[in-house]
């Protein structure tokens, strides 16, 4: 795991060792302007005879003191671009390796937020060098630089001085660890408790209303901040007791590094004046690792939020890529023969034992009630599951040993739930068929019925339609995924419960419309609104996993079956939501 | 940069402010306690030529004021701390109050995430705030003087270099501090952009890979990461000049204290000691400011989450002695609801979402509100359930007028039945005590198999005690839907609001619980917003509405026999199939 993560350090040697080395500098600096400030004054106060002989120190503070400002500036500036490089490098590893996972493997993270989070992982790990490397590399050196200085005086006190200074910026970390870890994760956890429990009683509110149980809420989140407080207070005497100790040794290092040298000046083996320079250079080298504890902390998130990652992308590809291709061909008819499949091996299978056949040209309607496994048949046609037994055949090649280029090349599909990329609307569509001229792209918008209101959108087809669209409404962004599909000019193309967010008589033109624009190709049209489906060549019925009923709709209604009960259920909706008055 | 309104919250922790400042200046004076011990010895060591034996004494002063320093440090750390925590605390128990007093009719929608992450992270943010840079205001100022008073006597040219720089530094400070502000904020928005854009792009990965562009979005990443990383590197080797200049300031002085004072020892109008003694204290006189520089973004940060935290405080609620001054005034004798000239505005719009209805419910009648979106039917709902309060007009139980003050306690008398029930984290049976938190087991599972949920309740892992809610087990827009109809049942009510799902639910769902429904609605008085005609048609009274306003009301075939809006509703939709005609519309197949 340390070597993925410096993985994304090492390309970038050059911008690493400058950022390391100006940093170092800054620190040294700052040694140097407080020990030849020391040696300045210490120097004067034996009143040499002229003042020429004090030139080299009052340069040297002068120096020290503008090279520090400019050697940090420099530092700021390597380090941030370092940290920009890194980043990219995370996300573009992350991706490559998440790429081939996606949809399937991600599924498996039931919760929504799995992806922000890894985001926010990514956005993590981007500190790991600028608050974790850095500061151990920088400590490392000044480390070597503070013994060589004192060693000019004598070996032991620049043994001791780096000895003290390991045993702070190691010890006392490990000692905050030791002290806090636990509490840590109890924090953690409370307060990831505390958040949910606030979420879940906002998003609850109305029926806590209702039920009058705002007081016990209210008091159960006081409770649990309560909790979080007295657990933080704790946390806030280990912080203190950090910075305690750091302040100790810092001082405590110039302590006894004096009680060494005075004895050294007895004998005359340092100068009286170099006991400046000792005292300002033991105080002045704890710079180095003050930043110490708080690298260790970011390198334990560093590695939490890359241990996260490195379990996402921890999986084999749910489908095997092919290498069939359906080169020329057209026209290919699907045929699908005892499907069976299931999501994980030790769930119920969605889909048993199905078979129907699309010939080319054909449209066919799916429905069904929810859990049906409706949108399982898409999910395996899309080419982001392999089904587990039975085949699925397009133009004669097994599904399975079809490249997914070729095959998305002949399935285009309208999700249910779209994705829109924050862009214009435009580029959007233009996924589908980069190359598509602009009469195409506003040609499949009026098949969607999405041309008249892109047309009222402030900037027509170059809007920026927002993050995940948000400025759009549900059903202006199925329909622009029903463009998108057309667009993409495929022999199949699917809808996957298109229409959730229209009102039945949009619901009916835009199908008859579809319908009609796709008259020589191959659709399958998923629903469980039983709207204008008179026009279909089949209509598959299906429930818990089985086809319950295949026939037109004047068939199925004649049957009294499943479809004959969901017709008459939506007999009995008034929709007064949807009419246009 | 102080933000008034939480120095108001801070009055409640003020000794312990005074403590952690004081703390600090104690701080400042070991600082200068240990310069003078530090300089003794070297002094006496170096031109005394004293030895080790002689200095022990100013040794020993020396560690315990060391001692003391890092005392000092470690407690008013933990002041300060307590001082946040405390502050934390009482605006987040203030805040969760608000919220409850809000309701739901403002935290809907969007806000949710906003408002929780105000509470949770907002809050969190005031910490470095709090227990850094307020008292880091205050030390700023206070040491420097102390320094200052030491050092006038022993040296008052640095004492005249210190005075002038000082003051430069804030200056500074704010001059650049702005224009750093509005660079770091770029660079945030930068960084937040990237982020987003990654987002998006995970979040379209299928959709990338539906269209075979997935691979291709790798040089996108890269492409528009290097962009990014230039632009903003242009801006910010601007923006570090600023940096660059208060560094420089404060070294630079430092370089100067100790050049003027060589000069002066050379010149012998300042002695050994005292010189080391100002020298020591240079770096710690600019010491607390630069803190305070560093701290500066905290104190932006903090400033920016308290106004939102604020802002969400201050939003007007109607009445808040509500939630003390809870009366009982309902007994379940009550005979009539009465809607008096109500009309409801919500605050942005142009037209009122209800405009002067009046409305007489009698009890045990049984009233159905149609009419297309935005008709106001679940206005009158928020209304009757005291979540909002009508701008105009008056709503009366019997002559009791309905207000905010008794609203927690009319609730009582209420089910209310949302269009999607929320099912709060923690098992089946904490959802259903919900409405009736002390009742036994036998009661619960009575109330479940009235509303069809017991079934397949007993078929769950652990029956009852199985989690729901987040990262519990799914369950189906019908399953949901009746247990929410078993609380419902539990609740036993006299008064019954429900807003009928629209939603496709399976068959059997659909069976279920329009059989519990009928059972629900014996000898109450209910009030339904219909989406089924088997529901209308069970209904005494249907109340059309249309913008606001109430336009025709009567029976089923009455309303239809008007030829009115009823009409065209129903026969835009299933018109051609004339299904609408039936008094008895075809019954649900219930499925063997």
């Amino acid at each position: 795991m340390i070597r993925t993560l410096f993985r994304f350090i090492t390309p970038h040697k050059i911008e690493l060792s400058w950022a390391t080395l100006l940093g170092v500098l800054t620190v040294a600096s700052n040694i140097g302007l407080l020990a030849t400030s020391g040696y300045l004054i210490a120097s004067a106060a034996l009143r040499p005879s002229t003042v020429l002989l004090l030139w080299v120190p009052i340069v040297g503070v002068r120096f020290f003191g503008i090279a520090r400002a400019v050697f940090r500036y420099g530092e700021r500036y390597f380090s941030h671009d370092l940290t920009f490089r890194i980043l990219s490098n995370i996300r573009v590893w992350f991706y490559d390796r998440l790429e081939p996972l996606a949809p399937a493997r991600l599924n498996a993270f039931q919760s929504g937020d799995v992806l922000s989070s890894a985001v926010s992982d990514v956005d993590t790990m981007q500190d790991f060098y600028l608050r974790s490397v850095a500061p151990t590399l920088i400590a490392v050196l000044v480390m070597v630089i503070v013994y060589g200085l004192l060693s000019i005086f004598d070996y032991r006190l620049g043994l001791i001085q780096v000895l003290i200074l390991l045993v702070s910026g190691v010890g006392i970390p490990a000692l905050t660890y030791w002290l806090g870890n636990r509490l840590g994760t109890e924090i953690v956890k409370i307060r990831s408790e505390f958040s949910a429990d606030l979420v879940d009683s906002i998003q609850g509110m109305s029926d806590i209303l209702a039920f009058s149980q705002e007081q016990n809420v209210i008091e159960r989140l006081s409770g649990r901040q309560r909790m979080l407080v007295n657990k933080q207070m704790k946390m806030a005497s280990i912080g203190g007791l950090t910075g305690g100790l750091m302040t100790f040794f810092n001082h405590f290092s110039m302590w006894i590094l004096l009680l060494i040298a005075i004895p050294l000046v007895q004998m005359g083996k340092i100068s009286g004046v170099d006991l400046t320079v000792i005292a300002q250079t033991a105080l002045a080298s704890f710079e180095a690792i003050l930043p110490l504890p708080i690298a260790f902390q970011y390198l334990g998130r560093s590695f939490a939020s890359m241990r996260h990652l490195l379990n996402m992308i921890d999986a084999k590809p749910a489908v095997t890529n092919g290498d069939m291709h359906l080169g020329e061909q057209t026209s290919p008819e699907l045929v699908i023969n005892h499907l069976s499949f299931h999501y994980d091996s030790d769930r119920a299978p969605v889909i048993k034992d199905i078979s129907f056949t699309v010939p080319y040209g054909t449209h066919i309607a799916i429905v069904g009630p929810s859990g049906a496994g409706k949108s399982s048949i898409v999910q395996i046609l899309s080419k982001f599951y392999d089904y587990d037994s039975g085949s699925v055949r397009l133009g004669d090649i097994e599904l399975r040993s079809l490249s997914t280029e070729s095959a998305h090349q002949q399935i285009a599909v309208a999700p249910q739930s779209p994705h829109l990329f924050n862009t214009s609307v435009k580029e959007n569509l233009q996924l589908a068929n980069p190359d598509a001229p602009f009469e195409e792209i506003q040609n499949a918008c009026a098949v969607a019925l999405a041309d008249d209101f892109v047309q009222k959108l402030p900037e027509k087809y170059d809007t920026f339609v927002g993050e995940q669209g948000y400025k759009l409404s549900g059903g202006e962004r199925q329909r622009l995924a029903i463009a998108r599909a057309i667009l993409a000019n495929t022999a199949i193309s699917i809808f996957d419960e298109p229409t959730s967010g229209l009102d039945a008589l949009t619901e009916e033109q835009l199908l008859h419309s579809v319908h009609r624009a796709l008259e020589n190709k191959s659709m399958i049209w998923i629903t469980h609104r039983l709207t204008g489906l008179e026009v279909m060549d089949e209509i598959i019925v299906m429930n818990h996993g089985l086809i319950e009923e295949k026939g037109t709709h004047e068939e199925l209604l004649q049957q009294n079956g499943l479809y004959r009960q969901m017709w008459n259920i939506q007999q009995q909706m008034i929709r007064p939501s949807e009419i246009a008055i | 940069m102080i933000s008034k309104r939480i120095f108001a919250q801070i009055r409640e922790v003020r000794l312990l402010l005074a403590l952690t400042v004081g703390l600090g200046l104690a701080g400042g004076l070991v600082t200068i306690f240990e310069a003078s011990f530090l300089s003794r010895i070297v002094n006496r060591a170096f031109l005394g030529h004293a030895p080790l034996s002689r200095l022990i004494g100013l040794f020993v002063w020396l560690l315990v004021a060391i001692a003391l320093r890092a005392l000092v440090g470690w407690f008013s750390e933990v002041f300060a701390l307590r001082v946040a925590l405390k502050v934390k605390e009482s605006l987040r128990d203030q805040l969760i109050r608000r919220l409850f007093q809000l309701g739901p009719i403002y935290l809907r929608g969007e806000r949710t995430g906003e408002v929780a992450s105000t509470v949770i992270e907002g809050i969190e943010s005031l910490e470095v705030y709090l227990a850094r840079y307020i008292p880091q205001i205050a030390l700023s100022a206070l040491v420097p003087l102390t320094i200052l008073a030491f050092v006038i006597p022993n040296d008052w040219v640095t004492a005249i270099i210190f005075v002038v720089t000082w003051p430069l530094i804030p200056y500074f400070m704010m001059l650049i501090g702005r224009q750093a502000e509005k660079q770091s904020k770029k660079q945030f928005r930068t960084l937040s952009h990237l982020s987003a854009h990654f987002l998006d792009v995970l979040q379209g990965i299928s959709t990338l890979k539906l269209f075979h562009r997935s691979r291709y979005q790798l040089q996108v990443i890269r492409r528009i990461s290097n962009q990014y990383r230039k632009t903003t590197m242009d801006t910010l080797r601007v923006a570090f000049l600023s940096a660059l200049a208060l560094e420089l300031l404060t070294t630079l002085s430092t370089a100067i204290v100790a050049v003027f004072i060589g000069l002066r020892l050379i010149a012998g109008t300042m002695n050994f000691q005292d010189a080391f003694f100002v020298l020591l204290l240079a770096p710690e006189f600019y010491l607390p400011i630069r803190l305070l520089g560093t701290q500066f973004h905290a104190g932006m940060n903090g400033v920016m989450a308290a106004d939102r935290i604020f802002e969400l405080l201050d939003v007007p609620v109607q009445s808040i002695e509500g939630n003390h001054a809870e009366r009982e005034v309902f007994e379940t004798e009550w005979e009539t609801i009465q809607f008096d000239h109500v009309t409801y505005s919500y605050r942005e719009a142009e037209y009122p979402a209800l405009s002067e209805l009046d409305l007489k419910i009698h009890r045990g009648e049984k009233v159905a509100l149609v009419g297309p979106t935005g008709a106001g039917k679940s206005t009158i709902m928020n209304l009757l359930l005291g979540l909002m309060t009508a701008t105009d007009g008056i709503i009366r139980i019997d002559s009791q007028p309905l207000t905010p003050s008794i609203a927690a306690s009319w609730r009582k008398q209420i089910t209310y039945l949302p269009q999607h029930p929320h099912l709060l984290k923690g098992t089946i049976a904490d959802n259903l005590r919900l409405a009736s938190p002390e009742c036994s087991f036998e009661i619960m599972i009575e109330a479940a198999r009235k509303a069809g949920a017991h079934d397949f309740i007993s078929q769950l892992p652990y029956g009852y005690d199985t989690m729901v809610g987040e990262n519990g087990v799914g369950l189906s827009g019908g399953q949901i839907q009746r247990i929410a109809l078993a609380r419902a049942f539990l609740k036993d009510s006299p008064l019954i609001l429900l807003d009928e799902p629209t939603a496709n639910l399976d068959p059997e769902s659909e069976m279920w619980i329009e059989q519990a429904l009928r059972d629900l609605f014996k000898e109450k008085t209910v009030l339904v917003i219909a989406h089924r005609l088997s529901t209308i048609s069970r209904m005494d009274r249907i109340l059309v509405l249309n913008e606001g306003k109430m336009i025709d009301q009567g029976h089923h075939t009455e309303l239809l026999s008007r030829k009115g809006l009823y009409h065209k509703m129903l026969t835009t939709y299933v018109g051609e199939r004339g299904n609408y005609r039936d008094q008895n519309p075809v019954p649900i197949h219930h499925p063997s």
